[in-house]
Order: structure tokens, then C-alpha cells, then sequence
């Protein structure tokens, strides 16, 4: 099931994506966003209403908003991704590099992600998003999943000249509007194999980033397990889990994104995020 | 004046804090605004200021239980590493970038409140810092006009655990455990504060003084920081810059003096306040 949240004449609200619409749950259900129809256990109780209903507004009749519109935390891995083939010196990273984002740092499906005018350095980033269903602290590895709510796309979007300014990336990853989120969330049973998803970047359709998700060097249940160790994990908390490679910076010289342009980045069964590329 | 978040009786609100006690103003402004960062956000603290003008307080301040003064921060930004002294002790080169990181508001306990000593780790340590609190959405703001966009001064311990900061590339871990760090008791407006770059800073643990120092010896002022911060991300009114910690933190003694159970620590910034808590 894909969950969504949106805006329609100019209300907020949020549904199931059915049949190239949505059945709107927040006109079914007493929980006023999506975050708190997670929060309250309710994912079934909305398969079921959606089941027996039709589509109340069109997909192309909305302004799509962050799948959680109010996250209380974003948590990034860096550096999560090997390339095929790779063997990673002294077997690779202890640690996972952890850093967060606030939500003010990404863009919603369909609209402009930023290129700074102090920068001509943007670079995308397309993850994998986890979406934390349930409260959890000291999650066992083990369990981890069992805090999971769903998937979304995240466009971990990176400034990447002012990433190296200081000793934190903090700056090159908290540009206004520098990455994306969405479009929408899917459940965490329509995906049977979190090694088996494919993350394909476009820029104005030239393919940018293919790399599958086996490649991944801290699994999403470790990373659940670690974080959860430091901090309580809340419905609506979102990891974006690391990018295989292919960004722009990687290229000689770099293609950064450039205004005009538009990025896409899909993985099924999630769906594909685009935005386009607006001067800020 | 002196702007404080707190509960009492059950109720959450703000008011301010005087010599003789606190004047509550939840709802008693024309807006009616229910929390300090809508205060902040209606740009209101004239209103606030004549308010309690002559008027007698409610409560005494011991009635009250202080909260986050801004509970509900959108963001909070830290600066590393930025007190010339204390870099060059270290034997570091002077930084022509700031270190900057972020912590969400979970991260950090009111005054009086209770710290977690940390359950994976002895390495607990504090940060006595002067800390900026943002009163209108400032970006792109040069320094001569940044301290204009300061609401007013806090006190913050950047309370860090010091192995889980050195776990992977970026300090976030470290710097994000739950109940770690203390923000408060009170906002105090940048009118009645002073000068941000000349203000003492001092903290205490068991009434043993283990860090002073001054915010004239700051590589970054509060005034670059704001502009500087402005240059990637809009500062939104409650926000607030944690501005870096003077020598004599716990990892500075040998053997260092990490933080216990049961422990106190007190920080003052001159002008501002006197923050404290317990470990417990």
C-alpha cells in the first residue's frame, strides 16, 4: 500500500494512493496526519477503507507534500554504499558516518530543489528512505524491522564545496531546499527483500546512478539497532540510508545539476521522485 | 527581560521571570499566543516588555518547572572548536570555516532537569556555551546586520559523549544521545544581555569551577555565525547557535573527569544566566 501525504484546494491532508488516485483517510480517520495514523497503529485500518472505497481526488489534481510532513528527525548514513566487485580495506568502515538533516533541507515531489547562489556544487544523492512506524530505543538488530513502517525516496542532496568547510559536512547537507523527499511512502510489506531493490538516477533522462541495494555496507537493521541506541526513534523518523555511486562528483569534470534540469530517481516498488532544478 | 518556557500545575506556557517572580503571559498577549516561539514569531517582545511592566508576578520562580526555553526549536546548529585559546592549548591551527553540527531538542534537558548518563558509555562530558536565539527568519544576512535577527541569549551544556562522537567521520552521534546536553533556564532579550562578544563563560560540576572563559576569545562571533549560517538554510525565530566551549572539559584532565550519576553541572554566562541539572 503507497501512503501519502497532500495538499487539495489548498487543504492538507493525506490517503492511499489507489488506481492513479487517492482515498483520502484524513475524511475517514480522527488522526490529523499521517505521522499520528502510523503513530496509532492504523496502517491496517486504512487497507481496509481503501479497499472499499474509489478514489476521491486525482493524483494530478494535488500538490504532494513530504510523506511525513513534520519528521522529528532525519538521520544519513554516508559512505553506506560499495561498488560491485569492491573489497573495502581492513574490511571496511567500523562505524557508519551519521549525520542529521533538518526537513527544511529537502523539497517535496514535484517541486524545484535549489541550486544555491553561492554554490554551483549541488550534487544528488538518490537513497533509500526508512520510515520509523513505532517509538523504539535499544532496538536489538534483530528486531529492527519491527520499528518500520514503510519506504520512501529521499534525494540526499549535497552542496558539496561547502561540505568540506569545516570539519562537519553539516553545511554542504542543510542547504534550503537541496534534496527531495517523496512522493509518497510504501508499506513495509510490499518489500520482501530489502537486499533486492534497484536505485536508478536520472538527470533529464540520462542515467546518473544504478546501483542495488546487496551493495549496501551498514544493513537497514543495523543501522535501526545503532541509532536507536543514542536516541529514541519516533513514528515519522526518517533514515536515509546511504547512495550507491554515480553523483555528480564523481564525473570529470563533475555534472553538477543545474537549473533547468530535472533529477528522477526510482525504486521499485516505491515509485519515482522527480524535482526539477530551479536557481535559489 | 527575562523569557522563560515552564509548567505548572500540569500546564505548559511561558512568562517572564523577574526579581520578585514569574508574570505568566500564555494567552495574554493580544495574539494570544501559547508558546515562546509564537511570541517570537509575531515578532511581539515590545508587547511582552510593556505587558509586564509594573504588574506583580504570579508565582515564585520555585513554583514552576522550566521547560526547553523554546520546547519546540525547529533547528538547533553547533559550533566545534572555537575558542582561540583552547585550539591553540590543543595545538590546532586556528579554522578559517566554522565546525558546525546539529542536535535535535530531545537532546538536551531543561533547567533543573535530569540528564541520562548515557547506558553504552563512560565517556560523558560537558560544554559550557553561550547560545544565540533567533528572532526573525534571517537569510543571507551580512554580519553588520546579523545581531538585529537575535531575539536573545541562552546557556547551553553541548553535553558530548565522547567515544560515540569519534564513531565514524561525523561528531552526530555523539552529540545527539538522549537527555545528554541542557539548554536554559531563560532566554535573556539581546537588549538587557549585553555584548554577545564579551560574556563570561563558566561551568561547575559539584560546585568544582572547571571551565571560564570569554566570548571575546570566539574564532566565529555570534554575529559571523548568524550570517554565516544564513548563507545555506533561512534561521527561523527559535532557533538557536550553541557558539563553542572554553578549555576545561572532562577530556582535558588526566585522567578526564567524565561526568557520574549523580553529578551536578552548572553553567553561567555572564548577562544571560545560570543553567543547571543533574546526571542522573
Amino acid at each position: 500500500m503507497k501512503l501519502i501525504s497532500y495538499r487539495h484546494q489548498g487543504r492538507e491532508a493525506y490517503g492511499v494512493v489507489k488506481d492513479g488516485g487517492i482515498v483520502d483517510m484524513s475524511a475517514r480517520m480522527d488522526h490529523p496526519s499521517l505521522k499520528q495514523a502510523i503513530a496509532g497503529l492504523s496502517i491496517n485500518e486504512m487497507e481496509k477503507l481503501a479497499a472499499a472505497a474509489d478514489p476521491d481526488v486525482s493524483l494530478d489534481a494535488i500538490e504532494y507534500m513530504f510523506p511525513i510532513t513534520t519528521p522529528e528527525k532525519i538521520f544519513c548514513i554516508g559512505r553506506n554504499y560499495r561498488a560491485y566487485h569492491e573489497v573495502l580495506e581492513d574490511g571496511g568502515p567500523k562505524w557508519p558516518s551519521i549525520f542529521p538533516r533538518f526537513a527544511s533541507g529537502f523539497a517535496p515531489h514535484g517541486e524545484a530543489i535549489l541550486r544555491p547562489s553561492v554554490s554551483e556544487q549541488l550534487d544528488y544523492e538518490g537513497e533509500i528512505g526508512v520510515i520509523i512506524g513505532k517509538p523504539g530505543r535499544h532496538i536489538p538488530e534483530e528486531n529492527a524491522l519491527d520499528y518500520v513502517a514503510g519506504y520512501t525516496i529521499i534525494n540526499e542532496g549535497s552542496v558539496r564545496d561547502w561540505q568540506t568547510k569545516g570539519t562537519q559536512n553539516c553545511p554542504g547537507k542543510n542547504f534550503h531546499r537541496s534534496g527531495g523527499i517523496g512522493p509518497w511512502m510504501v508499506t513495509r510489506d510490499e518489500i520482501a527483500d530489502l537486499d533486492a531493490l534497484q536505485i536508478k538516477t536520472s538527470v533529464d533522462g540520462d542515467s546518473r546512478q544504478d546501483g542495488g541495494s546487496d551493495m549496501m555496507i551498514f544493513k537497514i537493521p543495523f543501522v535501526i539497532s545503532h541509532i536507536s541506541q543514542f536516541t529514541w526513534l519516533e513514528p515519522g523518523d526518517m533514515i536515509a540510508t546511504g547512495s550507491p555511486g554515480g553523483s555528480a562528483i564523481e564525473s570529470d569534470p563533475p555534472k553538477w545539476l543545474k537549473p533547468g534540469e530535472s533529477i528522477s530517481i526510482n525504486i521499485e516498488p516505491i515509485g519515482t521522485l522527480t524535482n526539477p532544478i530551479a536557481a535559489e | 527581560m527575562k523569557l522563560a518556557s515552564f509548567s505548572i500545575g500540569g500546564l505548559k506556557g511561558f512568562g517572564a521571570i523577574t526579581d520578585n517572580g514569574v508574570i505568566g503571559l500564555t494567552g495574554r498577549l493580544s495574539g494570544r499566543q501559547q508558546t515562546l516561539r509564537e511570541v517570537l514569531e509575531a515578532d511581539v517582545l515590545d508587547e511582552a516588555r510593556t505587558a509586564i511592566e509594573g504588574v506583580e508576578p504570579d508565582y515564585p520562580v520555585d513554583k514552576v518547572e522550566f521547560l526547553l526555553p523554546i520546547p519546540n526549536p525547529e533547528k538547533i546548529y553547533c559550533v566545534g572548536q572555537n575558542y582561540r585559546e583552547h585550539i591553540l592549548e590543543m595545538g590546532y591551527e586556528i579554522p578559517t570555516s566554522p565546525s558546525i553540527f546539529s542536535r535535535y531538542a530531545r537532546t538536551f534537558v531543561p533547567h533543573n532537569g535530569t540528564m541520562d548518563m548515557p547506558s553504552h558509555s563512560e565517556h560523558f562530558d560537558y560544554e559550557a556555551e553561550m547560545t544565540v536565539v533567533i528572532g526573525r527568519p534571517a537569510r543571507h544576512v551580512s554580519e553588520a546586520d546579523a545581531l538585529k535577527y537575535v531575539a536573545g541569549y541562552t546557556v547551553a551544556n553541548d553535553g558530548s559523549v565522547r567515544d560515540w562522537q569519534a564513531r565514524g567521520p561525523q561528531v552526530a552521534p555523539g552529540k545527539n544521545w538522549e537527555n545528554s546536553g541542557m539548554l536554559g533556564p531563560w532566554i535573556t532579550t539581546a537588549d538587557e544581555a549585553g555584548d554577545p562578544a564579551n560574556m563570561s563563560v563558566k561551568s561547575w560540576v559539584n560546585g568544582e569551577q572547571r571551565q571560564e572563559g570569554n566570548t571575546s576569545d570566539l574564532v566565529f562571533s555570534a554575529a559571523f555565525l548568524v550570517s554565516y549560517l544564513s548563507t545555506f538554510i533561512t534561521l527561523m525565530p527559535g532557533d538557536m547557535i550553541t557558539t563553542g566551549s572554553p578549555a576545561g572539559v572532562a577530556v582535558g584532565f588526566n585522567p578526564p573527569k567524565w561526568l557520574k550519576p549523580g553529578d551536578k553541572v552548572e553553567v553561567e554566562i555572564g548577562g544571560v544566566g545560570r543553567l543547571s541539572a543533574k546526571v542522573g
